[in-house]
């Protein structure tokens, strides 16, 4: 079968077209810009520096020497100057169309993602900017906090429909909503 | 099982995170006779207190770290990130 290649958003069916929206809310990025920044071994400072265009929400931590940049949508100026400045320091790569990004936020947001990750989400211990590859329910998941009563979660594509699905489970009792970024 | 971990990298995670890789030991020189390499694959000493393993932080920052900890009271001594460990390993022969 031959076509055109047409984006599907892996959540596509699994939110109704009028969500609603309750005081606990999952936002789910349509077309979220993700790159991976992997530092090439000694250059983990050097490629430090160069991310300091990136905002502290929008930049999450990986490991030593390894970032994402997620950004609500594609900013083709902001990727060519990361590929400009730390391309032969590290490797960088548009992992866009590998990912989905999730943003949970509401005054529950916390309690209902306690549940889910091991995460010590106290302010104190995980502030407004700090991010980390963590287990989320039984698979893989980058998980920062972007705001006081805000935590974006990046997971690979295929993981999505199961982790959107236990997000939603466990924010039943606070009656979370979920839908699509407008 | 120790069931917290603290990551050089990543903070304090469960034990969930890692992948247990076995006791650490070094890696004989290609050269080395035969009951050396045997020894080396096969035999593990096993020991009930304290000792140390290879830990991969597989759903954290997937990097490869050494856990020391006691098999009996499951107490945790130290965790290094393995690539420092083997240079300290490196360094101390060397000297
Ligand atoms: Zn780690």
């Amino acid at each position: 079968m031959n076509g055109p290649f047409t984006h599907r958003h892996p959540l596509d069916g699994a939110i109704s077209a009028n969500p609603g929206r309750s005081e606990n809310h999952v936002t789910v990025l349509p077309e979220p810009m993700v790159l991976s920044v992997a530092a090439l071994p000694g250059e983990e400072q050097a490629v430090a520096a160069t991310l300091g265009g990136v905002s502290a929400t929008a930049l999450k931590a990986v490991g030593p020497g390894e970032w994402l940049v997620v950004l609500e949508k594609a900013d083709l100026s902001l990727q060519r100057d990361i590929a400009e400045r730390a391309g032969a320091l590290a490797l960088v790569t548009d992992q866009s169309s590998g990912r989905a990004v999730l943003r949970l936020q509401g005054p529950k947001a916390r309690a209902i993602l306690a549940k889910i990750v091991p995460l010590d989400l106290h302010p104190e211990a995980f502030a407004i900017g700090q991010s980390g590859n963590t287990l989320f329910a039984h698979v893989s998941a980058n998980v920062g906090r972007i705001g006081e009563d805000e935590f974006e979660i990046v997971l690979m594509r295929s993981f999505a429909l199961f982790a959107f699905q236990e997000l939603m489970e466990m924010g039943l009792e606070f009656r979370l909503t979920a839908g699509f970024a407008t | 099982m120790a069931s917290l971990i603290t990551c050089p990298h990543c903070g304090s995670r469960p034990k969930e995170e890692f992948s247990i890789r076995g006791e650490v030991r070094s890696r004989p020189e290609p050269a080395a006779p035969f009951e050396t390499w045997y020894r080396y694959v096969y035999v593990r000493d096993n020991p009930k207190g304290r000792q140390k393993e290879y830990w991969h932080h597989v759903l954290g920052c997937r990097r490869w770290l050494v856990v020391e900890r006691d098999t009996l009271t499951h107490e945790v001594y130290g965790v290094t990130d393995a690539a420092a460990y083997r240079a300290s390993e490196v360094k101390e022969a060397a000297e």
